[in-house]
């Protein structure tokens, strides 16, 4: 079943002379329950192209359908809903809030669901979800005083938080030490068995090896897609 | 937005000091501005009181220029004839209308006064009343009553007097307590009580509506007389309702024949305009400092917010990427302001112990706040979220 279907998406920054086009037309397909690498030299677009996928940024022309949704028709409050409900985004430089414990950081993405039931089924989840990741004793420590691979999976614990349908991660290892990083991703490889859609950005080829299907990209364009 | 409401207060929570600093601006301001629309409402109400006081006939004040040797020379026991017959020329007329506003503070040896003696000495005062005052100013008594026709002409052995609202703490109607102003023992008793807020207007002495609550009515009353500082003291001050100006030049013509005082007379309406203008200059000039310190404390504000984005700017990126909207952001900074006008106000009203041209300055209040947020609120919209959390750019 398709999931994402991307159509000669383009992406400029700033304006004019300043015009930077990270994209330069990309067109794509992803099925629900892919495990996708996306590699590629820095500067290449790999951010921008997730950054469209996650409905963070809007592409500046082309057409993105997530399910049977036409993403470029969406208000901004949508927008937002998709973010909170469809994707979990995990980053590089892990964007947990420092002053706040592992639960508050956690229980964040909740903070927007609008959805009473919804939410109180989720903060159920939350024990469990802890005890997935390994945290249980840390709960209630400031993520200040946690290790990179502490952090990351505090990370990953918001992004799956709220049940989503795909998880983003822009280069998750990418600050983390050798075995740290394969901890990670080897949870990232069991949230994809359980049937999440799992796209990792990663300058690593051991982390692209692992996955189904490599996207890289050059330049702003699609160099090779290949699946294993 | 329950949770945005709930995140500001956090918000403001971590940074108190700053957010303390900003409290005392805003609580000042609003002092400020209140005190303004007290200054021109009560300018306003004191041009409206006037106008009802002349609106039938002119009144005029007569402004004592006597000299020291004339005010040595009216104690003179010599000269007691000639001062009750200005007395007499003054406040038994038939021709024109006369009233004693002379207040003298006075602190009688009874402990139920103790109340009201002050860290600078009395704070209460008597006056001559006279059926004209109960008249002009519309004088009524919450319990008890006022002086009758016979009040003013009989001799009692108490001298029956009205005392003002705040008496009623220590007084009773009856109560009886005695005193020596004049230099000789006087008793009196307590025959009523004004309502509370009664005022007067004394525009020789002040451009405020001058309070009652504080003062002891005794009649005017020649028959009460043992000294002649009795009839010198509502010579003093002295207002009058003639039937044409004429009448006040014989007034000074006959005071400047006895030799005993001189006077200069003046139409109050003269003197409003005189004291208006006085007034508005007051006003416009707190209103110029007014106006500083409200830009001061919008300037404060701002800034205080426009630092707090640039702090939170990772923070707010992280909401964005969990599903928060610009708008949900900007709701979260918008209501930093609202503890601010809450407790701004109730120190304003627990301050001045008043609610008059509240939801004036409850106006006012809002604007100011609208105009807090509009500079924060112009940066919110154009941050870019999404770049925020960009490994690259943070
Ligand atoms: N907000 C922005 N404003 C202007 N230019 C931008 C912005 N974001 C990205 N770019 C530019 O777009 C191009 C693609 O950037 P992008 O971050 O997608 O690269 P990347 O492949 O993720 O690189 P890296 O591997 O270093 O993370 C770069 O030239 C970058 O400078
Ligand atoms: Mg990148």
């Amino acid at each position: 079943m398709t999931l994402i279907k991307l159509n000669h998406i383009k992406k400029n920054f700033g304006a004019k002379e300043a015009e930077v086009q990270a994209l330069k037309g990309i067109s794509l397909e992803i099925k629900a329950g892919e495990l996708i690498a996306i590699t590629g030299t820095s500067g290449s677009g790999k951010s921008t192209l997730l950054n469209i996928l996650g409905c963070l940024e809007e592409q500046t022309s082309g057409s993105y359908m997530l399910s049977d949704h036409e993403i470029n028709s969406k208000s901004k409050l949508e927008l937002a809903r998709l973010r909170n409900e469809m994707f979990g985004f995990v980053l590089q430089d892990f964007s947990l809030i420092e002053s706040y414990t592992v639960k508050q950081n956690m229980l964040l993405p909740l903070l927007y669901v609008k959805d009473k039931k919804r939410k109180k089924v989720r903060q159920e989840m939350f024990m469990e979800l802890v005890d997935k990741l390994g945290l249980t004793e840390k709960i209630n420590t400031k993520v200040a005083l946690l290790s990179g691979g502490q952090k990351q999976r505090v990370a990953i614990g918001r992004a799956l938080i709220n049940s989503p349908k795909v998880i983003l991660a822009d280069e998750p290892t990418g600050s983390l030490d050798k075995k740290t990083s394969a901890e990670i991703l080897d949870l990232l490889l069991t949230l994809n068995k359980e049937g999440k859609t799992v796209i990792i950005i990663t300058h690593d080829p051991k982390v692209a090896n692992h996955c189904d299907r490599e996207i890289q990209i050059e330049d702003g364009i699609i160099f090779k897609d290949i699946l294993r | 937005m329950k949770e945005q409401f709930y995140l500001s207060m956090h918000d403001l929570w971590n940074r108190k000091k700053n957010v303390l600093s900003l409290l005392l601006q805003m609580t000042l301001t609003f002092l400020l501005i209140q005190f303004i629309f007290n200054a021109v409402f009560e300018l306003q109400n004191l041009r409206q009181e006037v106008g009802r006081l002349t609106e039938v006939q002119d009144m005029y004040f007569l402004l004592d220029v006597s000299t020291t040797e004339q005010f040595f020379q009216a104690f003179e026991p010599e000269n007691i004839e000639k001062v009750i017959s200005f007395f007499e020329f003054i406040f038994e007329n038939e021709s024109f209308k006369a009233l004693p506003l002379q207040t003298n503070t006075f602190l009688p040896p009874d402990e139920r006064f103790d109340a009201f003696e002050g860290n600078m000495g009395s704070t209460m005062s008597f006056m001559y009343a006279t059926s004209l005052l109960e008249a002009l100013f519309d004088l009524n008594t919450i319990s008890g009553r006022f002086f009758n026709e016979t009040d003013y002409v009989n001799h009692y052995d108490y001298i029956p007097v009205v005392l003002g609202f705040d008496f009623m703490d220590a007084f009773e109607v009856g109560d009886i307590f005695e005193d020596s102003f004049h230099g000789y023992l006087e008793n009196f008793k307590v025959i009523g009580f004004l309502e509370q807020n009664s005022t007067y207007v004394d525009l020789m002495s002040s451009w405020h509506f001058q309070s009652l609550d504080r003062v002891m009515l005794r009649p005017l009353n020649q028959n009460h007389s043992l000294d002649v500082s009795y009839f010198l003291i509502p010579l003093s001050k002295i207002y009058v309702i003639p039937e044409s100006t004429d009448q006040m030049r014989e007034i000074v013509t006959y005071s400047d024949e006895l030799g005993l005082f001189s006077f200069m007379f003046r139409n109050m309406n003269d003197q409003l305009e005189l004291l208006s203008e006085e007034r508005m200059m007051w006003i416009q000039s707190q209103l110029f400092l007014t106006g500083l310190i409200t830009i001061l404390t919008l300037v404060s504000f701002t800034i205080s917010l426009l630092q707090f984005i640039d702090k939170k700017r990772h923070e707010f990126g992280i909401h964005y990427l969990v599903g928060a909207r610009n708008k949900d952001i900007s709701f979260r900074i918008a209501f930093q302001v609202i503890p601010f006008l809450i407790v701004g106000s109730l120190i304003r009203i627990g301050l001045l112990n008043q609610m008059d041209y509240g939801w004036l300055t409850m106006g006012i209040s809002l604007l100011l706040s609208i105009l807090i947020c509009l500079i924060p609120l112009v940066r919110m919209s154009n941050l870019n979220l999404s770049a925020l959390i960009r490994w690259r750019i943070t």
